[in-house]
């Protein structure tokens, strides 16, 4: 199937799944293989022998890079060649498919639903948006101005409709349907409201839409949705003998945003009833994924710290009265031309007689009565309409990848989180020794300080994953782990245990002072082995330290490759779901016409995902913040809304030596019966980690990293109770379709 | 220059022929879209009699995303930073297509006569106002005439 570019932006769902697939599979064989080759090269690390596969990754991803970009490349072109044929053939009540570039940036909307939803009349066309316009304007005057020539004299004639006869003899005989096979109804995807993701796959369906006209009409009008919708074409550009320009734009009106005159049949908002071009409505979208801001924060919210969660995506607001949920609705003029779709012809098996009795005489009371609208066009709407009412058209509709979006975000988010845990760990593996202290005390104090951070946090993943009560396995995010590693961990896990034990004596903060200064580290990208060289010469008993060191390191490898595992799998996971979803919603799409039924029940899980519930690891939260370094002097950042102020070590060493003192205590009282932890190859670790810690250093500045990282931990938790949660909606979906 | 949106051309053009008292906006020559624009401090506040100057610049996006204002006259006041830069939620996250160059001015000259030191920009100023509210007014008076009335 679709190997030509055209045919692969078209992207049925089939198209889509099939590429997401190929991605992820490949991108599933890739890490395969890179684990393999870093399990090797891993074991050469091991022995001292320097390897990287650093390059060969830097290449991937700049190949990678350079594919998207073309691909996106060949996506507009395609997307400005079919305008430009739109803007040639198509048009529909004298208004457009496509848009006229009074916004001159890329256009991200849907343009298939929005064609879709124009050709059903449920949006307003795009109209050409006159620049200038007087109430006076005489039918040539008006004629001229739409047609962009120079306005003639008031007395001049304006052009006649050759031989009305005969265009309508012609429009009863070869009266035009396009046969639009696998083009979906927008009904059917619109009326399901917020369930935008599912519905998405389904509305680039068929861009195979054969160009060749026939003149069959529906025979069964039965099978509309099986057949797909008929479009019947009514080239005319005449009414009652006047030019639709001149008819349309008698009584012009100013769009109150791009400040174009258009027809007075353009978009009303549903909340306020204002006036609003087509043109500008699709440029109205939500903000970008971001953290919400200190002014509509809610006090409700219990303070998440991970910006993986706070992320929100709201719904764009009406721009005239704020109201969210922005949509609009449409009263189109009692003409039709152009475009229409058979079936909403009320009587499809009589087509032909239709046009010259129906369609030409402008009575209002036939053909898409099915949108009908709330009030005659002059009336003006005194009630808002609900986002959810058939008629209304919101900005979610015609971008329905809002929530793949925000998902990514957070994915993203929670990457960089997790990849910055890494390196904050880092930061406390490579300590010096402490001043006064043997060189294996120090560097393993340092050790044991991150131990504990490990296992307080996965306590913390245990409580929030029982407490939400869904997950059968607590501890998941560490149980999922391949059996390589095992056979050679318990050793090398006993000697860590024995020497992390030892270390427990030692009082910590001063170690971790010393961290925090060596925090400078991490901006240079050494690794750690040569820092860890460099602090082994300086330290002496060199060979002690240095193994000592290694299964540290070793141990937080493990937890951010179990960490960075989960978030893999989390995000396969909501693949799949989005895949699973679209592939529903076209089954029934097939099968009937929308179901009202189902409706809420998508809407509603869809949405309760979007605020997530913020995990109930106040230990933790509190633990990371006496960890903390807060970068200074980053001033009005963004981050400015974070509640609790996290406390700075450098200022407040007491408090902080006292709360490590604690978690020092606890440690002790738990070490007994602390389940194995589990290993992943470690080779395997190694490179990883260095990967990952490669990958942020060129994220931003130190300090913000660091901060993230803390967050990390806590992220990949959500991620396990929310992975519970969507399975649960996945039930839900499918009972729903069931 | 040669593309530029009819909305813009009519914005400046409704700016020129019907002025708003107290506001003042000339878009630049070579950069219609870059505006000089000044505001009279409300009466009432610290910052009567002070002509303040800003600038003001419409993005390739606008009216999609808020014009870019700063003020250029050194001012006084808890949301607006030493570099002229302006808390104001309208000129963010709330900022609306519908609103215009005449409506954004109109909210600034506002924050002039209504200060928000909860919602501060400059914190050492907010916290003046907020401690000590007299002392703060007088030095922004103060200010108003010093670097306002020239």
């Amino acid at each position: 199937m679709g190997n030509t570019a055209t045919k692969e932006r078209s992207a049925s769902p089939h198209g889509s799944r099939n590429r997401g697939e190929s991605s992820s599979m490949s991108g599933r064989h890739q890490y395969d293989s890179r684990s393999r080759s870093r399990r090797d090269l891993g074991e050469a690390t091991l022995f001292g022998l320097a390897g990287s596969s650093r390059e060969h990754r830097e290449r991937d991803r700049e190949a990678e890079r350079a594919a998207r970009e073309a691909r996106r490349q060949e996506r507009e072109r395609e997307r400005q060649r079919e305008k430009e044929r739109s803007l040639r053939e198509e048009s529909v009540d004298g208004g457009f498919l496509v848009t006229h570039g009074v916004y001159t940036g890329p256009e991200d909307f849907k343009d298939k639903i929005v064609r879709q939803l124009i050709i059903e009349r449920r949006l307003a066309p795009f109209f050409k948006g006159l620049r200038d316009h007087e109430d006076n304007w005489t039918d040539a005057q008006l004629y001229a101005a739409v047609k962009e020539l120079p306005i003639p004299g008031p007395d001049a004639e304006p052009p006649k409709e050759e031989v009305p006869k005969l265009s309508e003899k012609s429009l009863s005989t070869d009266l035009l349907t396009v046969p639009l096979a696998p083009r979906s109804r927008s009904h059917s995807y619109t009326s399901d409201g917020s369930g935008p993701s599912s519905t998405c796959g389904n509305i680039l369906g068929g861009r195979t839409r054969s160009k060749t006209l026939s003149i069959s009409s529906p025979r069964n009008p039965t099978l509309p949705n099986t057949a797909g919708p008929q479009e019947i074409n009514i080239p005319s550009r005449f009414v009652e003998g006047r030019p639709i320009e001149a008819v349309l734009y008698q009584n012009a009106s100013e769009c109150p945003i791009c400040f174009l005159y258009y027809p007075p049949y353009i978009n009303k908002t549903r909340c306020c009833d204002q006036e609003i071009c087509s043109e500008c409505f699709v440029q109205i979208k939500r903000a970008d994924p971001h953290v919400p801001d200190s002014h509509d924060s809610n006090p409700n919210q219990e303070p998440s710290n991970s910006i993986a969660d706070r992320l929100v995506s709201e719904p764009a607001t009406c721009p005239f009265c704020k109201q969210p949920e922005f949509g609009v609705t449409y009263a189109p003029p009692p003409f039709r031309r152009g475009l229409v779709y058979a079936s909403t012809v009320p009587d499809p098996a009589s087509t032909t007689t239709l046009p010259t009795s129906d369609l030409s005489t402008p009575s209002g009371a036939s053909p898409s009565s099915r949108t009908s609208p709330p009030l005659s066009p002059s009336g003006r709407r005194r009630f808002i309409l609900p986002p959810t009412s058939p008629e209304v058209v919101t900005t979610d509709q015609i971008r329905p990848d809002w929530a793949q979006k925000l998902a990514s975000a957070r994915a993203h988010a929670a990457r960089r989180a997790a990849a910055a845990t890494a390196l904050h760990t880092a930061a406390f593996l490579m300590s010096n020794p402490a001043p006064g202290s043997s060189s294996g005390g120090g560097g393993s104090s340092s050790g044991s300080y991150s131990r504990r951070l490990m296992r307080r946090a996965r306590e913390n993943s245990g409580n929030s994953g029982r407490t939400a009560d869904e997950s059968p396995s607590p501890n998941h995010s560490g149980s999922r782990t391949p059996q390589e590693g095992t056979a050679r961990g318990p050793s090398l896990l006993a000697l860590g245990m024995g020497s992390g034990r030892e270390r427990e004596r030692h009082s910590p903060d001063v170690s971790i002072e010393q961290n925090l200064i060596n925090m400078g580290f991490i901006s240079r990208r050494e690794t750690s082995r040569e820092r860890q060289h460099a602090h082994d010469v300086s330290g002496g008993n060199r060979e002690r330290t240095h193994g000592r060191h290694r299964i540290a390191d070793l141990e937080e490898m493990m937890l951010m490759e179990a960490i960075r595992l989960s978030l893999v799998e989390e995000e396969e996971r909501k693949k799949r779901e989005e895949e699973k979803k679209a592939k529903e919603a076209k089954e029934q799409q097939y099968k009937s016409s929308p179901l009202p039924g189902l409706t809420p029940a998508i809407s509603s899980s869809s949405s309760s995902s979007t605020p997530h519930p913020p995990p109930p690891s106040a230990a933790l939260t509190a633990e990371s913040s006496s960890l903390s370094s807060p970068p200074e002097g980053k001033g009005k950042s963004p981050e400015r809304p974070q509640p609790p102020p996290p406390v700075t070590l450098n200022s407040s060493p007491t408090s902080s030596s006292a709360s490590s003192e604690n978690t020092a205590d606890e440690h002790r009282d738990i070490d007994a019966n602390e389940p194995m932890w589990n290993f992943q190859s470690l080779a395997a670790m190694i490179t990883n980690r260095e990967g990952s810690v490669e990958r942020d250093v060129n994220g931003g500045t130190e300090g913000v990293e660091v901060e993230v990282g803390k967050q990390g931990v806590q992220v990949s938790e959500t991620e396990t109770v929310e992975e519970c949660k969507g399975k649960g909606k996945e039930r839900d979906v499918e009972a729903g379709a069931a | 220059m040669a593309n530029l949106p009819k909305r813009i051309i009519k914005e400046t053009q409704r700016l020129t022929e019907e002025p708003v008292p107290g506001i003042n906006a000339v878009p630049h020559e070579d950069n219609l879209r870059y505006f000089d624009v000044s505001i009279h401090g409300p009466s009432q506040s610290p910052y009567e009699g002070g002509i303040f100057r800003l600038e003001l610049f419409l993005p390739e996006d606008y009216p999609m995303c808020p014009p870019k204002i700063r003020f250029l006259t050194k001012i006084y006041h808890p949301n607006i930073d030493r570099l002229g830069r302006i808390c104001l939620d309208v000129l963010k996250s709330n900022w609306s297509p519908a609103l215009q160059i005449r409506t954004i001015l109109l909210s600034i000259q506002a924050l002039l006569g209504a200060p928000n030191p909860d919602d501060p920009l400059a914190n050492d100023v907010a916290q003046k106002w907020k401690e000590d509210e007299k002392t703060a007014i007088e030095t922004a008076r103060q200010w108003t005439r010093t670097h306002a009335m020239s």
